[in-house]
């Protein structure tokens, strides 16, 4: 998890609990804020980030993906482990899409990489 | 090896706004689409918010909103939820009457909904237009 300062944290608030604007208006507002920052100090964006797509079906009765395989697993660690080294990354530029943006919580919650 | 090239290249092209990142995401297979619905006998049974939900805990929304929704909302299939809509932590939920039969509902503040059939099959409903339902405007 990032920290922030108190007065970063109450700029942050107003975006979010600003009324009269729609939820989904706040979040992109706050989106828009926190672009202004330099990665670390913010959570990286579709900009200066890489996506990796790991096939499985969502149940949209209950809301959740389907558990990420053992081989789609090992595929995902040997990807992971070539793009560090190549890029020189560390274990904390690797995020799960749910921790950086507003989605389902169970997306990529059972990859594995470690 | 020439992937890894390519990623060194496009690494080196994306250095100037820092490290390049990696997330993981999950690709869902597709949902056959249907019309938007117009729900009658429209009951409010739940409200409520999951974890980081805090800026959304008021959300709610009477009966006739829950109707304008479903009624401007078009149906999308999982790839478009995931590409273009928000899972927002706040939620209501009820049910309603669709064609005669009973159906659960659920909307969430980031404009997404989802009607569940009574065989279990569930639609997923996003909404361009429907701000003025959420606290916003159009």
């Amino acid at each position: 998890l990032k920290s922030c300062s108190a007065d970063e944290l109450k700029e942050i608030e107003a975006i979010l609990f600003k009324k009269g604007e729609a939820y989904r208006v706040r979040i992109k507002n706050l989106s828009k804020h926190e672009m202004s920052k330099d990665y670390p100090n913010r959570y990286p964006t579709n900009e200066d980030s890489l996506g990796i797509e790991i096939v499985g079906s969502l149940d949209s009765k209950s809301d959740s993906y389907e558990t990420v395989n053992k081989q789609q697993n090992s595929s995902l660690t040997w990807l992971i482990s070539v793009l560090q080294s190549s890029l020189s990354l560390s274990g904390n530029d690797v995020y799960r899409h749910p921790e950086v943006s507003y989605k389902q919580a169970s997306e990529a919650k059972t990859a594995q990489w470690k | 090896m020439e992937m890894i090239t390519d990623l060194k290249r496009y690494y080196q092209s994306t250095r100037r706004w820092g490290n390049v990142l990696i997330i993981l995401f999950l690709a869902s297979c597709s949902f056959l689409p249907k019309e938007s619905a117009s729900l009658d006998k429209i009951y409010v049974v739940e409200t409520g918010f999951e974890n980081g939900g805090e800026f959304c805990s008021d959300f709610s929304m009477p009966a006739e909103d829950v109707s304008a929704f479903f009624s401007r909302a078009e149906i999308i299939d999982q790839a478009r939820l995931h590409a273009n809509f928000d899972y927002l932590p706040c939620y209501v939920r009820g049910h309603a009457m669709l064609g005669g039969s009973s159906v659960t509902w659920e909307i969430r503040a980031g404009v997404t909904g989802k009607l569940l059939m009574p065989d279990g099959q569930a639609s997923i409903y996003g909404c361009s237009t429907c701000n003025d339902l959420f606290g916003g405007q159009n």
